[in-house]
């Protein structure tokens, strides 16, 4: 099985190359705004360089987001296009699972944080020492402010430890260090998306059977348009 | 050893899938040989923008990620063609909304590079303009082309396939948007242009004397945006006074200041360049009074596409890649969205 993960949710566009569970390669570098110059060849680059090309990919593991709107679509816009043509499998991965399978083989709680802007984070909590994400999982992909997440971190036990990690670690490093929970900021080199760790999760679930259908691939935006809000507001008075 | 070296695709046809996403249509079309349009899918979004009297941006490039890959199987079956027929795959990538069109030239080049053949990216605007000759294919040159739609206003001449230049654009708002604003104040229907059509027909186009920016200034250039808040302006004061707000007057008034505008631009442009055609292309070029006045004004030649060429299709995305492609304009893999794409 040759499983490619491609990730463009956030800055960082991630590419790894997974052939029978070994890892041939990966390209992570951060891109600001310039997924949609550096995506297809980025990929191009990544097959040169390990002798395959597109049509050789078993399967790919492709970000659902949470993320940066415009970056998830141009990712999934590219993937869903590639499946079309190949006709393979392909598996929408959770953003948070990536980042936080990175610990899944310690036991201590994962707490993947992505900056959401507006003073929130995407996250969702995970319980390591499992390798399927989808039963780590404590809670649902969501959009929080950090003392939210917080509040519900001290109802639920607030005596263990707390692996934090993501691109909002940086951003609320004071935050996180003053809590009175007991917080571990994982390694800085962990806290950005990493192709390999997307293609070898998106593997796992291939060899479990999951995959999804092409045209039900969509991003999880967490959030509704603003135009949207505005209009149901005025509408229903709602959402205040 | 004897044989013949031969280039075997000289006489072959070629077929062109294109991609259109620049605003709210999400479109998939396929050409042999340019001219000849074997599919022409469009997917409009309006019902999911109309509540809104305007394209949404940010749901408008949700629409197209959910539409895209349908569109595309749609145009190969409408074809009855399969993906290894294709001889390159061509996408707008501007201008337009940046959101949208980078769901379209993602799923663009996600083809080329699947299928190793050649990417085209092309401007919308340049589509529009060949959307005529998919109609016509004999025009008299030079050609006075005014493309009018809800993102463009702009006057060009057309000297040959390739070889045009831009005489003037909208310095404000475009001629499409200002109808639909107008018609969101009116409290008409999404989109503006043929509800405000409809109703200017029963209407008095000589009740309101509403302003037309730049009518008799020595360049090509639009500007709609006055006349917007003249309308907007009269409609408040009408309610304030308690009056009557004549929506068939207003909406007839209204629609003959653009046209007038529109009309004295291209006479001007018709008459300093001995233009021999002229041509109407976008959406706003549907509209039956400005053509019948153009017609009744000039005395050379008019042409304009069919109804839905019109509007935003991939159809003429797909002619304008076929003479690039004839050419070897091929664009490179990392080509990224220009929202505000010119006219080079």
């Amino acid at each position: 099985m040759l499983i490619m993960g491609i990730d463009t949710s956030t800055e960082v566009c991630a590419l790894g190359l997974l052939k029978e569970n070994k890892a041939l390669g990966e390209i992570n570098i951060e891109l600001k705004r310039r997924h949609s110059e550096r995506l297809l060849p980025n990929i191009n680059t990544l097959l040169n360089e390990t002798g395959y090309k597109l049509k050789d990919l078993d399967g790919i593991a492709v970000t659902i987001g949470p993320g940066s709107f415009t970056g998830l679509r141009i990712g999934l816009s590219t993937v869903k296009t590639f499946i079309q043509v190949l006709d393979i499998p392909v598996i929408g991965v959770s953003t948070l699972e990536v980042l936080a399978y990175s610990l899944h083989h310690q036991k201590d709680w994962i707490v993947p944080i992505i900056n959401a802007k507006s003073e929130r984070v995407y996250t969702a909590i995970f319980k390591g020492g499992e390798k399927d994400m989808q039963k780590s999982r404590l809670s649902e992909d969501r959009t929080l402010s950090l003392d939210n997440l917080f509040d519900e971190l001290k109802e639920m036990n607030e005596n263990e430890d707390f692996f934090f990690i993501g691109n909002a670690v940086e951003i609320y490093k004071k935050q996180l260090i003053n809590s009175t929970l007991n917080i571990i900021l994982a390694p800085s080199y962990l806290n950005q998306t990493r192709g390999i760790i997307l293609a070898e999760l998106g593997n796992y679930y291939f060899e479990k059977g999951l995959k999804d259908e092409p045209l039900d691939l969509l991003p999880r935006y967490l959030k509704r348009p603003q135009a949207e809000i505005n209009w149901l507001r005025k509408k229903f008075n709602r959402f205040n | 050893m004897e044989g013949v070296l031969k280039l075997d695709n000289e006489n072959k046809s070629v077929y062109i899938l294109a991609l259109e996403t620049s605003c709210d249509e999400t479109a998939a079309a396929i050409s042999k040989d340019g001219l000849s349009i074997l599919a022409n899918v469009v997917a409009s979004q309006i019902d999911w923008h109309r509540k809104f009297g305007g394209v949404v941006p940010e749901i408008a490039s949700r629409k197209h990620l959910e539409l895209i890959n349908p569109v595309i199987d749609e145009a190969l079956r409408e074809a009855e063609i399969n993906f290894s027929d294709l001889g390159a795959v061509a996408a707008t990538y501007g201008p337009g909304l940046v959101g949208s069109l980078l769901v379209g030239l993602s799923a663009g080049k996600a083809l080329a590079y699947s299928l190793d053949i050649p990417f085209i990216g092309v401007n919308h605007i340049v589509g529009h303009i060949y959307a005529n000759f998919i109609s016509h294919n004999e025009v008299a040159t030079p050609v006075i082309c005014l493309t009018v739609s809800g993102g463009h206003t702009d006057l060009l001449i057309f000297h040959d396939y390739g070889d045009y230049e831009i005489l003037g654009s909208t310095r404000d708002d475009a001629a499409g948007e200002v109808f639909d604003k107008v018609a969101r104040i009116l409290e008409l229907d999404y989109p503006g242009g043929p509800i405000i059509e409809k109703k200017a027909e029963f209407g008095d186009r000589q009740s309101f004397d509403f302003p037309r920016a730049f009518l008799n200034d020595d360049n090509y250039d639009f500007s709609f945006s006055g006349l917007k808040t003249a309308v907007i302006n009269t409609v408040h004061n009408l309610k304030q006074q308690g009056k009557i707000v004549k929506v068939e007057d207003i909406a007839a008034s209204f629609q003959q200041a653009v046209i007038d505008i529109l009309i004295e631009k291209v006479r001007k442009a018709v008459e300093n360049y001995q233009a021999k055609s002229v041509i109407l292309s976008g959406g706003v070029a549907a509209n039956k009074s400005l053509r019948k006045q153009v017609r009744e004004k000039l005395s050379i030649p008019l042409f304009y596409p069919d109804l839905k060429l019109c509007t935003d299709n991939a159809a003429m995305i797909s002619t304008v890649a076929y003479y690039k492609y004839k050419k070897s304009y091929f664009s490179p893999l990392s080509l990224n969205a220009d929202p505000n794409l010119k006219l080079s």
